[in-house]
């Protein structure tokens, strides 16, 4: 039912020496998130830290159900059948024995008989026993390879982390339904309380994460990954039931963009510690995020905030001391605009391809026809089979229109709301700056209000004067303190995300190309095939 | 952009959708060279020829599309050709597709960057030429056809246009004219349908009457679904184009601590620029030069013979009511020599219809066959060779990505 080619199950591998290090005693139980000292990281740009450093990623095709299930399914399913084989030979084993005693019955006299039955039978089952032995071993080893295998991903030594996202079932019914995700974890890391978890998930609970996580990290300069973004359309068209080509694709890509998103999450070191997160993967039970619905209060709240940002963007001034700070921004906005147009291009170039498989099938009817009416029968007959190779090559031209998209348009996608999220970190930057500014603008104005009470000579209101003064010094440090922590924070996190967009693209065109490879070589195959018909006309 | 485009001369292909025509000596037509100017494309007719009936061995002359029509309606008119299929006058040349490109380059000139202005430039450029080299390959080959038949390479007016010296100034068609023209061809449409229930009693032509009334429906069809197809593939490389460009964009602007590695990849991408877009746009037009291009030759090929059929018919209404007129006349007993006479001539007339329109449809038949075999032969060859190019080359950018 579900459209069953996903080309890319974004999987995260990571082979990482230190992931044995990471403890439970490193998270602190507090949800409020985390304190600042365990889960700040080093500038060091080989970060020990940092789980993915040596990242190598491996795509997969992926489609199964949840484990558990077709776990307990395939061992019931092996049991069962050892314990037919054992009673099969234990009845196949006695009536052998019978039939030899009967036979050498005929020969030999009666009471060596009863010892050679006896022999046999003890000397018999003791084969048999350890045939059956063999056996089982056997059936177990197998078991142990469909548990590991059965879904087809590839397996790499040292396996941190891996995250799949599988559809569930559509519940509810109406305009209430809403589709449940099933997202599955394996991991090896020990801040997981079990080697593999699967839970059940809706989109707003996706979007819930989101929001805290960046409610939580985004002031700190940490870059968050965004969520997939809400879309009523898509949504509607899946609830009202039509399953048609478009309502199938809709839901592939929302479950693709949402594995992408949790893996980016946990690629993120300090978001992978999170409590949330980890109770986003591993507890079955979630409450319901109703606050990322778009009319509820925190919704329009939301929206207060960010046009209130947009007004503050426009007035704050920053004087930049850091020239490294205005390169990126300027860059960053360079590639925002860059990555936009080749968003763009991509999408008209697979637009372009779904029309061209579309127009190459209806012309290899046409020829078929044409081929039909043709008197020469050579002729017709190459008619007949330029009319297939057509058909073959339109089919080439779709399944290459769905890597054009799955490959790289969506990467694109992710990149232009990526590079959103950094613009962001860098405006809380600016936020952060602009509060330290506005502290110590207050100092001043509480020296000047000390400085006039002194003259004034009134003091007790000299004393709260001076204890106010005492308080926001303390609050400007604090700002310029906070103010250091986030340029820090930034470096390090740009130094990351430019290491990662530079590796996700080079392996996503590189794959691309060699989906491309795969194209004209099996063009060539048509073509050469199609080529000695051709040359047989007559 | 105004001004005249001159086209050199080394480039124009004979890709004939037609056997090889030049392959008697006595008369070898081709078209070395072409002027455009705006909308006139003046085409450089070079004969050579070894027949007494031309007054040198040499000429070059030029001409207009105009003139090649008026040749084609004069031919077409000559009564004595009524046997023969005339072949397809060459469609006018069409630059919407270049002239469009031209103006929208024109209108974003301020707003793309040198490079992208001079790759716009040389795309339209290319595809300009493309058009070019198509119109000058069918009025070729148009005229090679007239040479390489027996009858027709001694027409008068074909002579005249080969050798004239000056502009043949062909008076337009006039008002009047066109509207005549156009009437007669409803008339003629509204004829053969009358005609089509005139009896047969040839075998032959009943068979190749059915036949070609069904093909040419196929193969119209046929054509317009082609060249939809070739349109869209051209699309595709166009986007491919883009893509590259903008991945160039994004490489060449990039932080220091990766420029070496980045440089690379420029390097790489524009060479994927090369393998992938402009190998696509090479297969879409070689698609369309082989394929679409010969449905669209056969296309107007087999209206011709169905003209022939037509005219044939014709012959056989007025034969069989020649036939009915002397039996009147015999009835009332006058005229009956002048409607015998009559009835002999459209007695003649239908044979030599028949006798030659055999000979011809037999010869188009072998003519087409072959000219299929050829075409879908290059095409696929051409196909996999492009195809072969792009592997190895895409296959050398992979290298190169990942040893890096």
């Amino acid at each position: 039912m579900w459209f069953s080619w996903s080309p890319v199950a974004w999987c995260c591998l990571v082979s990482s020496p230190e992931a044995a290090r990471l403890s439970a005693e490193d998270i602190s139980p507090s949800s409020n998130g985390p304190k600042a000292e365990p889960v700040l990281l080093d500038d060091d740009p080989d970060d020990p830290d940092d789980l993915f450093a040596g990242l190598t990623s491996c795509e997969s095709i992926e489609l199964s159900k949840c484990y558990q299930e077709q776990d307990i399914y395939s061992y019931t399913v092996c049991v069962c059948v050892c314990v037919y084989i054992t009673f099969l030979s234990i009845l196949i084993n006695f009536y052998v024995c019978v039939c030899m005693y009967m036979c050498i019955y005929i020969y030999i006299y009666i009471y060596i008989y009863i010892y050679a039955f006896i022999y046999l039978y003890v000397f018999f089952h003791i084969y048999l026993f350890v045939c059956f032995l063999f056996i089982y071993t056997l059936f177990y080893i197998i078991y142990l390879f469909i548990k590991i295998d059965h879904s087809f991903l590839c397996i790499c030594a040292h396996m941190s982390i891996l995250i799949v996202i599988n559809f569930f079932v559509f519940l509810g019914d109406g305009m209430n339904a809403y589709m449940v995700y099933k997202v599955l974890t394996k991991t090896s890391l020990s801040i997981f309380s079990r080697d593999e978890v699967c839970v059940k998930r809706r989109f707003s609970d996706f979007l819930g994460l989101h929001s805290k996580l960046a409610s939580k990290y985004m002031h700190m300069g940490y870059i968050v990954p965004p969520a997939p973004e809400k879309s009523i359309v898509g949504m509607t068209k899946v609830k009202v039931g039509k399953e048609d080509l478009s309502s199938v694709e809709f839901v592939e890509k929302r479950r693709s963009a949402l594995e992408r998103y949790l893996l980016r999450t946990v690629k993120h070191p300090a978001l992978l510690k999170d409590p949330d997160v980890l109770q986003f993967l591993e507890s079955s039970e979630l409450p319901r995020a109703v606050s990322t619905q778009a009319l509820s209060g925190a919704g329009i709240l939301r929206m207060v905030n960010k046009a209130a940002d947009a007004v503050n963007k426009m007035t704050i001034k920053m004087n930049e001391s850091d020239a490294w700070f205005e390169e990126k921004q300027q860059q960053f906005d360079n590639l925002d605009v860059q990555l936009r147009k080749l968003h763009a291009s991509v999408e008209s170039l697979v637009c372009h391809r779904r029309e061209l498989s579309v127009n190459t099938a209806s012309f290899a009817k046409s020829a078929a026809m044409l081929g039909n009416s043709e008197d020469h029968t050579a002729l017709s007959r190459a008619l007949s089979q330029l009319a297939e190779v057509e058909e073959k090559i339109d089919q080439l031209h779709q399944d290459q229109a769905c890597a054009d998209f799955y490959l790289i348009s969506e990467l694109l996608g992710d990149y232009v709301r990526l590079i959103t999220a950094v613009k962001g970190v860098f405006d809380q930057r600016m936020k952060t700056w602009a509060k330290c500014q506005d502290a110590q603008v207050m100092l001043q104005r509480k020296r000047e209000a000390e400085a006039k009470l002194q003259h004034a000579n009134k003091p007790d209101k000299l004393q709260q004067a001076k204890d106010e003064i005492r308080e926001w010094e303390g609050k400007v440090q604090q700002g310029e303190r906070d103010f250091e922590q986030i340029s820090k924070n930034i470096r390090r996190e740009v130094g990351r995300f430019e290491k990662d967009r530079v590796k996700d693209f080079r392996v996503v065109i590189i794959k691309y190309l060699e989906s491309l490879v795969h194209t004209q070589q099996q063009l060539i195959k048509y073509w050469e095939a199609f080529l000695p018909e051709a040359k047989a006309i007559a | 952009m105004t001004g005249p485009y001159s086209c050199c001369s080394c480039i124009v292909f004979v890709h004939s959708v037609s056997v090889d025509l030049n392959n008697d000596a006595s008369l070898v037509i081709d078209i070395p060279d072409a002027l455009c100017e705006r909308d006139k494309v003046k085409f450089t007719v070079h004969t050579k020829t070894t027949l007494s009936s031309f007054q040198k061995p040499e000429y070059s002359v030029q001409r207009q599309h105009e003139d090649f029509i008026w040749l084609h309606d004069t031919i077409v008119e000559t009564e004595e050709y009524a046997g023969l299929i005339i072949p397809p006058a060459p469609p006018k040349p069409d630059f919407e597709g270049p002239r469009e490109k031209m103006h929208k380059l024109g209108e974003g000139e301020s707003s793309m960057t040198k490079e992208e202005y001079a790759k716009m430039k040389q795309e339209l450029e290319a595809e300009y030429l493309a058009v070019f080299k198509k119109t000058v390959q069918v009025h070729e080959v148009f005229l090679q056809r007239l040479s390489s038949h027996p009858m027709f390479r001694k027409d008068r007016n074909f002579q005249i246009f080969l050798e004239y010296d000056q502009d043949l100034t062909v008076r337009r068609k006039n008002a009047k004219e066109m509207f005549g023209g156009f009437f007669k061809n409803m008339v003629k449409s509204a004829d053969e349908v009358l005609i089509s229930g005139v009896k047969e009693v040839d075998e032959f032509f009943e068979q190749e009457k059915n036949f070609l009334l069904d093909y040419s429906s196929k193969i119209k069809d046929a054509t317009a679904k082609a060249e939809k197809m070739t349109r869209s593939h051209k699309n595709v490389a166009d986007d491919y184009n883009h893509i590259s460009g903008a991945l160039n964009n994004i490489a060449a602007d990039n932080n220091t601590a990766f420029k070496k590695h980045l440089e690379k990849c420029a390097e790489v991408f524009e060479k994927l620029r090369v393998s992938i877009s402009k190998v696509e746009d090479r297969m879409a037009s070689d698609q369309e030069l082989k394929l679409t291009e010969l449905l669209r030759y056969y296309t107007r090929d087999i209206q011709a013979a169905k003209d022939l059929l037509y005219r044939r018919a014709r012959a056989l209404a007025d034969y069989e009511n020649s036939n009915k007129a002397l039996d009147k006349a015999r009835l009332k007993g006058k005229d009956v020599a002048q409607a015998e006479e009559n009835q002999k001539q459209c007695l003649q007339k239908f044979d030599k219809l028949s006798e030659s329109g055999k000979k011809e449809l037999t010869s188009f038949k072998a003519r087409r066959v072959v000219a299929f075999r050829k075409n879908l032969i290059e095409m696929t060859e051409l196909e996999i060779k492009h195809a072969k190019n792009s592997v190895s080359l895409l296959q050398g950018s992979i290298e190169v990505l990942k040893s890096n």
